[in-house]
């Protein structure tokens, strides 16, 4: 069939095989220039890059060598028959071919250069780049922490990376926070994540700097950027630190991950050492700034027999200081099962966090949360969420911190998002909420989130 | 009640007969001729879409070439190969760069001749053009994949 289908050639003419020529000539020509050091760009590369560059060429070279033999053996037969009238147009080289779409509706991933320039075409990973997002939202919460109904401004994400080399990228994301925005200058800019990425091969990445702990799936995959996560709400138990979370999301240290060895089951793993935002505003008290020694190693699955299938555990460990005075063990262990495909997203996590302080006494934490969403339609998107915790300890642990620090008992959300654009979407939310140390209450949201 | 719940069926089938690819249409998966690969599963195909997969066996970078949104090939990559919608799309693709990993390279084209042509001048591309449109000239010059073993025209060929 193949054969048939590549039998189907038109006549091509004299002038597209002198094209095609000249195309070869012209790029064999700026091989040898960028060989002899004469072109600025690829002098200042470095010499792995540079033998990239001309192994491409060559291989520019030999196919359009090929291309034109195909078209001289297709010319061959007809040597004797008159010529058509109107000659069909010919292959021409690319500078002729169609212009590029105007709408492009996922081009914002798209690296590779305009198809009217073929030479830099062929290098999209070879070239310094510099790729940016950002997200925004618009919110109305009644009683969303129980008491207040308002609109809320939400979060401006700030994200960009750029390509420093073939193993090297800079990763910045800034978060605006301006939901307790009340004076012009209430606005907190938090360095989400600052990175060097190095990217040595599939089995050895290293990232220095700060960094999101690899602790769980859905931290990991929507710290920031309200348009990334379906839901308006996260899931409690990865509230962030300054607004009272327990779980140390973020960390300043080096972080090294990759794959293992493992056929069709997949493994990656995350292993990190650092310091962690040591404090917390639910306490109100002090912060311990030392070195607190945060360890976290996780190990996760990505069958290849299953795609969308991710199952994963990590353990995390380091001194915690919610209180000045207080520096805590803590151990934190996660499991997930997540499952995003098509029209299906499926996460499920379980933790459970253990403080302890000598004689002080311990607390520990089991809670797990389940979210499922479905879409429906082109950009309809309802979704459901149970979460549950359980803190109970023992001594001043219990009394002072676990039950003070981690309030919240179960959580019912439900909701829909809808797409209005590839870029912006609505999402309506109601949820119910039941803490240790208060009635429980109902939240409603909506929320206009929109990336740019 | 009634007059809603018609609106609500009527919107939802135009959404889905707007995303909904031409049942008559077949599709091919097309490479470069210097691309080892000559045969791909399915799920391999869906995998290097969805930007699960970024590399050949070879290490080197896929480019993944689509058609623009009101094509045939993109309303199949998008409904059926991927089920998913553009905007879902765009969603993940930013979800993966977001997640710090390297991000899916993507050129998009509007039509098939323009497509097969960046296959031809991208040794890394790959691109779903209609079956129809590999007697194009612009296509001569690249390779035609098969998909599970089969070859577009062939019996149980998947991209249609």
């Amino acid at each position: 069939m193949r054969t048939n289908l590549r039998a189907r050639r038109h006549d091509f003419s004299d002038e597209a095989i002198v094209s095609l020529r000249l195309a070869s000539a012209f790029a064999l020509l700026f091989g040898v220039i960028a060989e002899a050091g004469g072109g600025v760009a690829v002098a200042a590369e470095p010499p792995d890059e540079k033998d990239q560059v001309i192994q491409k060429l060559v291989e520019r070279v030999e196919a359009l060598e090929r291309q034109v033999a195909a078209l001289e053996q297709t010319r061959a037969p007809q040597a004797g028959q008159a010529q058509p009238a109107q000659p069909p147009p010919a292959q021409a080289p690319i500078a002729a071919a169609e212009q590029p779409a105007q709408q492009q509706p996922t081009s914002d991933a798209t690296n590779a250069a305009d198809a009217t320039q073929p030479d830099t075409s062929t290098q999209p990973d070879n070239a310094s780049r510099f790729n940016f997002h950002g997200y925004a939202d618009a919110d109305f919460l009644r009683d969303a922490d129980g008491y207040t109904k308002k609109f809320e401004q939400g979060e401006i994400d700030l994200f960009a990376t750029e390509r420093l080399s073939s193993h090297l990228t800079a990763l910045l994301e800034l978060a605006l926070e301006t939901d307790a925005e009340s004076l012009a200058d209430d606005v907190e800019v938090n360095v989400e994540r600052m990175l060097l990425q190095y990217r040595g091969n599939d089995f050895f990445n290293a990232d220095i700097g700060s960094y999101r702990t690899a602790l769980g799936y859905y931290s990991t995959a929507y710290l920031r950027g309200a348009w990334l996560q379906t839901a308006i709400s996260r899931p409690k138990m990865f509230t962030f630190e300054d607004q009272g979370g327990f779980l140390p999301l973020h960390a300043v240290g080096v972080s090294v991950n990759g794959r293992i060895p493992s056929g069709d089951l997949n493994l990656h793993y995350v292993a990190e050492v650092g310091s962690s935002r040591n404090y917390g505003n639910t306490a109100g008290l002090g912060v311990e700034p030392s070195f607190n020694r945060a360890t976290n190693l996780a190990v996760f699955s990505q069958p290849a027999g299953v795609p969308g299938l991710e199952i994963g555990f990590s353990t995390y460990h380091d001194l915690f200081s919610p209180e000045a005075g207080f520096q805590l063990n803590r151990a934190i262990w996660m499991v997930h099962f997540v499952y995003v495909r098509g029209r299906v997203e499926f996460l499920n996590e379980g933790m459970r966090i253990d403080l302890s302080y000598g004689s002080l006494g311990s607390g520990t934490g089991l809670a797990f949360y389940s979210q499922i969403a479905y879409r429906v339609a082109s950009s309809w998107k309802p979704y459901g969420r149970v979460e549950y915790l359980n803190a109970y300890g023992t001594g001043v642990i219990e009394t002072a911190i676990a039950r003070e620090y981690i309030p919240w008992k179960t959580v019912y959300t439900g909701g829909i998002r809808h797409d209005l654009t590839d870029s912006v979407a609505v999402k309506f939310e109601l949820g119910r909420e039941s803490d240790y140390l208060r009635p429980s209450y109902i939240t409603a949201a909506v929320q206009l989130a929109f990336t740019f | 009640m009634g007059h809603i719940l018609r609106l609500i069926a009527a919107l939802l089938a135009a959404a889905m007969l707007h995303y909904a690819a031409d049942p008559a249409a077949a599709f091919a998966a097309v490479v470069h001729p210097s691309n080892a690969t000559r045969d791909l599963h399915l799920r391999d195909l869906t995998s290097l879409f969805e930007g699960a997969n970024r590399q050949w066996p070879n290490r080197s970078g896929v480019v993944l070439v689509e058609r623009d949104a009101g094509s045939a090939p993109f309303r199949y990559l998008m409904g059926r190969l991927l089920n998913t919608t553009p905007g879902e799309y765009k969603r993940s693709l930013q979800n993966i760069e977001y997640r710090g990993e390297t991000p899916v390279s993507i050129k998009i084209l509007n039509s098939d001749a323009a497509a097969c042509q960046y296959v031809f001048n991208v040794p890394s591309a790959i691109a779903i053009v209609e079956t129809a449109s590999l007697a194009l000239p612009a296509c001569g010059g690249i390779q035609v994949l098969r998909i599970d073993g089969k070859l577009p025209g062939e019996e149980g060929y998947r991209l249609k």
